[in-house]
């Protein structure tokens, strides 16, 4: 598609302005906001229209910037194009919101043609959808390429942004995102999904969910088939019950029979008992005398006799024990000796405890002068030995503070010294060697070029020299060649002309001797013509030697020349070449490659020796260091008696010295704790002994004291030599009086308890007798014999009234409760019974007892079965819910998988087509742009390589390899030209489809120096045969170079 | 005049799985089947009716909950002693461990276990009530057509399970197959019918009544309209024509609604549901709406669509979502021109074309979606995955 005129009637700042356009590169100039930008929209919304939506009439808000910025209307315009078919098309559009509409006409026939293309939903007619085989976006996307796009590319990984750019070209046409992103925005979407395994994800979590509702629907049908078979069981339970409630029934007749029968039976024994208990009534009248006796007291009468016999017993009992203990206290009394009952009295009790402490603190405090007397033995031989031990160490004491961490801190010090000059040492002649490597290194170059600062101009001057010559050698080389072919010619050429002269020179003298001889005058003509033949050959050949004659001069000045130029050796040519022929170089760019090495090679030399230089002090001053500080470990050591005789004596010095302190600092803390006992042990020994003393004095004069109590209370202490003594034969006599008073007392005691005893045995006689009389006078009885035989009548009376009472008992148990008339009704009422029933009562109650049971137990059974199917049933969900929950979930797990698949297979073509397109475009992109590459560098780049995943690398001349980060080595302009070479590739790569997009540069040409930007045009005019350019500037050197290109200029001001 | 109610149909207990109603609207719609239930028992004790029928399908006999027959039990107990009688049918059939033969049902309930026709005299009053019950999902015997009926001077009326052919739904299973024409003998003043779910009144020529009373509630997108029970007066006056008054009494508690809309026409979702809403009409049952979307859908619409069942929660007890629109995607195969992204549409398309079977196609088509929405850098429009998934 070539845009042959756009006539804009009103459109953002634009009014009434017709631009005409030719197929291919135009520059269309314009200051800032004249409206490039405007322009270029409109021919975008002239050709796709401005509806953001296919099936609605929504609008982008950027729209209202379109608006006719002086007057709503008109609002649009008409734009012709004319396709690679040939074909002229006229659009005409009006986008004013009241009045929208779009023509569309062949420009040949005038016809409007806007029927023959769809429509989409949105009304707009999809005429340039058809021609151009893209959507809005992607016309936009693939058809501009603007400043901004550039300078997006930033310069860092420039290459990696120019791959994207070409990954968004060729997968979206630059409208959207790359493959390789959507393909990141569908695994995110898996991811969302849930692969596999994963937790907490909606997919995995459905299908778990799904497989438990399964189970859960398996277990409540199971429920449901289980809850079934117990209510049959408590169907049948039922049954089992209606057919015993039906038997039972039969029973109950029978023993309603059997119950009249026995009704009948009940009401003869009844009379009969009647008459049994009318003759006890009688009986019981005649004996009415003994009805009163006192018959209960007959026991109570049992017992007053009782107790006044045994009451007799126990005082005769009581009698001969008190005349016994009476005659053995008096055996007591007599044993003992005589005045035994005035012993002594007793002593003071406190005079006896005072005495009993102030004795028992001595004890204590004489063990306790004992212990310690031992104890301050043993610290003083402690003492001893620790003094012995210290006198025989040094003085540490002398080193003052804490001669330890001195000793160590000075050890550490001297060492650590000695390690850094090691080091230091270690390391400046490490650096000395590499050093002198290097020299020995740099010395073969250093010989060449060390006298030779300006080489550098010299090679410059060199190289222009050598081209100059090539220059020069070449021309002449040229003129020679010419010369020499010209020599050829004519040495060719002039024998001939030599020998056609002779030849008509002969035949002239033939026809002058036929004229002389025969002076025909016919013969003059040729005669003539050879004359002038011969002129003409001879002519041609001396002029040919002449020529000859000045090529052969001509020949030589050029070889003077070439003698000369060979001759004019300059100095600079004799410098380069024999360092050549010194360095073994065959070209300069060799040599000039060697001298950089060895500019190099020196500059690191010279940083290296001064880096040798500052290592050499270090290594001194660390040397410098260790002297002293030996000298004063020696001295500081010697103190405690150490020699060191040289540096590696210090670590064992310092560790016998560290060993010997610990030593000394125990045996000084083992002196110094046992000096400490020793004293705190003869301290704690006087104040004991202080004490012992004090003890005594106080138990001497308590046991003085005590004696004269002991005197005073009649105990002869004289008899005994010591107190305590005295003490323990009075506790002796005491203990024996006391335990003889005792017996006796005890002995009296109970002679007046049983005293006591036979007065109260005595009391009680009198009483029972008197109980036993009144008992007896009661009854009105005389003597217990007359009481019993009194009691054999009345308890005759007795039983017959007893029996009397149990014959009614018996009637009424028969009569249950009714009276003896209302039974013989009933009887009479049971009318004429049946024959005898199967079964007998017994049997019947039994079978009914039987029935009973059965149906209580099968009326539990199936309560137990209505409960458990109550139970089981409300047990689980109803399967009617976990069904609807199943349905629900299947739909959305199904929902979910056909999402899951449909990214899986979305990701899988995506990637597909992508890398298939990537790799086919590769190579194309990689031969069209290193052609506009070069051409626009200028032959300074001349290879792109474009990866098979369009990743972009450049040869590089400075190192010959392909780098594909080459942004250090590179200007931005020169990677501009990368992306604007491979972008024009692009173009040309997707045209191949179908038809020609034309292209619309929005000033991409702004870090481009004047040579590359002529280069630029010149490529832009040669692409625009192909596809129609539309390169918007603002810049007049642009301009400036597409004139030069033969582009046309559109002015917008 | 002999007074009866008529039901059918009620379906206890049934799964509402098939109409892709989520668990807690399917419980919703079982409370309502009981509350309905309820409802028709209320009126029998209130009106008050001589004998209720009820023709089948009381409840799901594979699903039946011991709640349930507790509710159906007390149900009864409550209009006592109106007597009730069940014809099971091919969903509640009389079976060995079905609940009317393991349950105790009070006395004036009563069912009739074998297909083959029986009938019950009530001693109160004049009427005789002949009923056969289903004993498995399909009757062992279809005794339609062999109801003899004496001309004694009551009022006789037949309570069954099955399906006239002649007024057969589309779709609608068959089982006991009758016609009217035989199945009516000419003593029969009333035969009270279940299975087809819409009230249906059967004509024949000897002016007899024959009725579906329909279910009570809808059971699904198929049951749309109103419901109802049938108050069925039999007036029989010695030597005059049985005069039968048969009064229909809306009581559907639910009405489902399938509603078909345009998406293009919609630029918000307020759109999309103040549309509904006027669809659905101000009846006062709760609403169940299927609704189908068609043509085209704009972004925000799509991108809220999910939320439309919250916006509609006072209208709608649940809203389902046929999303059969096109995905409004301006990039399609011919204007993505000679990049990636066309190919890809190009190949999609063609592979959506030949899909072989409709799963396929759906997959395909939101392949197209997602890929296309990956490459334009946007989010694809979400998968309703509903509660708990997502």
């Amino acid at each position: 598609m070539k845009i042959l005129k756009a006539v804009i009637d009103g459109y953002g700042r634009l009014r009434g302005k017709e631009l005409a356009f030719s197929p291919g590169l135009q520059v269309i100039i314009g200051p800032n906001e004249k409206g490039k930008s405007t322009l270029r929209c409109f021919i975008s919304d002239m050709l796709y229209g401005q509806k953001s939506s296919l099936t609605r009439a929504l609008y982008d808000e950027s729209n209202a910037l379109r608006m006719p910025w002086d007057q709503p209307t008109p609002y649009g315009g008409t734009l012709h194009y004319v396709l690679d078919s040939g074909r002229e098309i006229a659009v005409s559009r009006s986008f004013h919101p009241e009045d929208e509409w779009c023509r569309v006409l062949d420009r040949k026939t005038g016809r409007d043609i806007s029927g023959e293309f769809e429509r989409s939903p949105n009304q707009e007619i999809r005429f340039a959808h058809q021609h151009l085989g893209l959507g809005k976006e992607v016309f936009a996307g693939s058809a501009t390429i603007d400043h901004v796009n550039l300078d997006l590319l930033g310069d860092r990984d420039a290459l990696e942004h120019i791959r994207d750019k070409l990954h968004s070209v060729a997968d979206s046409g630059g409208a959207f995102v790359t493959a390789e992103e959507a393909l990141r925005r569908l695994d995110a979407c898996l991811e969302a999904l849930g692969r596999p395994g994963a937790a907490n994800k909606p997919l995995p979590l459905g299908r778990a969910r799904l497989r438990e509702l399964g189970r859960e629907i398996e277990e409540a049908r199971a429920l449901r088939r289980e809850v079934a078979e117990i209510g049959e069981k408590r169907r049948m339970a039922r049954q089992e019950i209606h057919e015993l409630l039906e038997r039972r029934q039969h029973f109950e007749e029978e023993l309603r029979v059997n119950e009249a029968r026995e009704r009948r039976e009940r009401l003869a024994e009844a009379e009969q008992t009647l008459s049994r208990i009318d003759s006890a009534t009688q009986r019981c009248f005649g004996m009415g005398s003994a009805r009163d006796f006192p018959l209960e007291r007959t026991p109570d009468v049992q017992r007053a006799e009782t107790r006044v016999q045994t009451a007799r017993l126990q005082i005769d009992r009581t009698g001969s024990e008190l005349r016994e203990l009476r005659r053995q206290l008096e055996i007591e009394q007599r044993r003992a000796e005589p005045g035994w009952e005035t012993g002594i009295n007793p002593v003071s009790e406190e005079i006896e405890s005072s005495w009993d402490a102030a004795f028992t603190a001595c004890e204590r405090l004489t063990g306790r002068r004992d212990e310690l007397r031992r104890q301050l033995d043993e610290v003083e031989a402690k003492l001893e030995s620790a003094q012995t031990l210290l006198s025989g160490m040094p003085d540490f004491g002398r080193l003052g503070g804490d001669p330890m961490e001195w000793l160590t801190q000075l050890a550490s010090s001297f060492q650590l010294a000695v390690r850094s000059r090691d080091e230091e040492c270690e390391l400046r002649d490490r650096i000395r060697w590499e050093t002198e490597q290097r020299e020995e290194a740099l010395a073969a170059r250093h010989d060449l070029f060390h006298d030779k600062p300006d080489f550098s101009e010299k090679a410059r001057e060199y190289e222009l020299q050598r081209r100059m010559r090539e220059e020069r050698m070449k021309k002449y080389g040229d003129d020679a060649l010419w010369l020499d072919s010209v020599q050829e010619e004519i040495a060719e050429g002039n024998p001939q002309y030599l020998w056609l002269g002779l030849v008509c020179l002969t035949g002239l003298c033939g026809l002058g001797a036929v004229f002389h001889f025969t002076h025909n005058h016919a013969v003059l003509y040729p005669g003539a013509i050879l004359g002038l033949s011969v002129l003409w050959f001879l002519g041609n050949y001396f002029l040919g030697r002449k020529r000859l004659g000045g090529i052969h001069r001509k020949s030589d000045e050029i070889r003077a020349a070439i003698g000369e130029i060979d001759s004019q050796r300059s100095g600079a040519t004799d410098y380069i070449e024999t360092l050549l022929e010194q360095s073994g170089c065959e070209t300069l760019r060799e040599l000039e490659a060697v001298h950089e090495q060895y500019r190099e090679a020196l500059a690191e030399l010279t940083a290296h020796l001064d880096v040798l230089k500052g290592q050499e002090a270090k290594a001194l001053e660390s040397e410098e260091r260790v002297a002293p500080l030996l000298e004063r470990v020696r001295e500081t050591f010697a103190k405690v008696g150490e020699t060191i005789e040289s540096e590696g004596d210090v670590p064992r010095v310092a560790g016998n010295t560290v060993a010997r302190y610990h030593a000394y600092r125990e045996a000084k803390r083992a002196w110094s704790e046992s000096r400490a006992t020793a004293e705190r042990r003869r301290l704690e020994l006087a104040r004991c002994e202080s004490e012992l003393e004090g003890a005594i004095q106080q138990e001497q004069r308590l046991g003085a004291q005590l004696r004269e109590s002991l005197r005073a209370c009649g105990f002869e202490e004289e008899t005994y030599d010591s107190v305590s003594a005295a003490v323990r034969a009075y506790r002796d006599r005491t203990a024996q009086y006391m335990e003889l008073r005792g017996r006796t007392g005890l002995m009296e005691e109970r002679a007046a308890e049983l005293e006591q005893r036979l007065t109260a045995e005595q009391t009680a006689l009198e009483q029972s007798a008197l109980a036993l009389e009144l008992l007896l006078g009661q009854a009105g009885v005389s003597s217990v014999t007359q009481w019993h035989a009194t009691a054999d009548k009345a308890r005759e009376y007795r039983e017959l009234r007893e029996r009397r009472t149990a014959l009614e008992e018996q009637l009424n148990a028969l009569l249950r409760g009714q009276d003896i008339a209302a039974l013989r009704k009933q009887v009479q009422a049971d009318g004429e019974l049946p024959v005898q029933p199967a079964g007998s009562p017994e049997d019947c109650m039994a079978e009914l007892e039987t029935l009973n049971a059965a149906i209580a137990c099968k009326t539990q059974e199936a309560h137990a079965l209505h409960v458990s199917m109550a139970e089981r049933a409300g047990s689980g969900r109803p399967i009617t819910e976990i069904e609807e929950e199943r349905a629900f979930l299947v739909r959305q797990v199904e929902a979910l998988e056909i999402e899951f698949e449909a990214a899986c297979h979305a990701m899988a073509l995506i990637e597909d087509i992508a890398r298939g397109r990537h790799a086919c475009m590769a190579p194309i992109l990689a031969e069209k742009a290193s052609r506009i590459f070069e051409r626009i560098t200028s032959g300074a780049y001349h290879e792109l390589r474009v990866a098979s995943d369009l990743s972009v690398s450049v040869r590089v001349p400075e190192t010959r390899h392909l780098e594909a980060h080459p942004e250090k080595m590179l200007s931005k302009g020169a990677i501009d030209q990368i992306y604007f070479a491979l972008r024009l590739a692009m173009v040309h790569a997707m045209n191949g489809a179908g038809e020609s997009i034309p292209m619309l540069l929005d000033d991409p040409l702004a870090n481009y120096d004047d040579v590359r930007l002529r280069q630029t045009m010149e490529v832009l005019a040669e692409a625009g045969k192909e596809n129609q350019l539309l390169l918007f500037t603002c810049r007049e050197d642009v301009v400036n170079a597409g004139i030069a290109a033969g582009a046309p200029v559109i002015r917008l001001d | 005049m002999i007074k009866i109610i008529h039901t059918s149909d009620v379906h206890l207990d049934a799964s509402f799985a098939d109409e892709g109603l989520p668990p807690a609207v399917g419980q919703q719609r079982r409370d309502s089947l009981r509350d309905v239930f309820r409802a028709i028992m209320d009126r029998a004790a209130a009106w008050p009716a001589d004998a209720v029928l009820i023709a089948g399908d009381l409840f799901e006999h594979e699903r039946v909950t011991r709640d349930t027959l507790l509710f159906l039990r007390d149900s009864f107990d409550r209009i006592a002693p109106v007597p009730v009688f069940i014809a099971p049918g091919n969903c509640d059939p009389y079976t060995a461990n079905s609940p009317y033969s393991t349950e105790e049902w009070p006395a004036h309930v009563h069912v009739f276990p074998r297909p083959e026709w029986d009938g019950i005299k009530l001693d109160r009053i004049p009427l005789t009530v002949y009923g056969f019950g289903f004993d498995g999902p399909d009757v062992s015997r279809n005794p339609f057509g062999a109801l003899r009926v004496p001309e004694d001077g009551r009022v006789h009326v037949a309570v069954a399970h099955g399906a006239e052919e002649g007024r057969r739904p589309p779709g609608k299973r068959s089982c006991a197959p009758f016609s009217a024409e035989q199945a009516m003998p000419p003593e029969l003043h009333y035969l009270a019918l279940g299975h087809y779910h819409h009230t249906t009144a059967i004509r024949i020529p000897s002016e007899n009544r024959i009725y579906y009373c329909g279910s009570p509630e809808p059971m699904g997108f198929s049951d749309s309209g109103i419901h109802r029970f049938l108050e069925v007066a039999i007036d029989v006056q010695p030597g005059e024509p049985p005069r039968t008054r048969v009064t229909p009494c809306p009581v559907n508690r639910t009405s489902y609604h399938s509603i078909a809309l345009d998406g293009a026409l919609f630029e918000s979702l307020d759109d999309l549901a103040n549309t509904i809403r006027q669809n659905l009409g101000n009846t006062r049952t709760e609403k169940v709406v299927r609704l189908t979307l068609r043509n085209s859908l704009c972004a925000s619409v799509r991108d809220e669509l999910t939320l439309l069942s919250e916006r509609l929660s006072d209208a709608a007890v649940h809203v389902e979502i046929l999303d059969e629109t096109r995905e409004d995607d301006e990039i399609g195969e011919d204007l993505a021109g000679n990049t990636s992204l066309g190919a890809f549409l190009a190949r999609l398309d063609e592979e959506i074309h030949d899909a072989p079977d409709e799963r396929l196609g759906r997959m395909l088509a939101r392949a197209r979606t997602l890929g296309l929405n990956a490459y334009r850098g946007q989010e694809a429009p979400p998968v309703n995955m509903g509660p708990g998934l997502s």
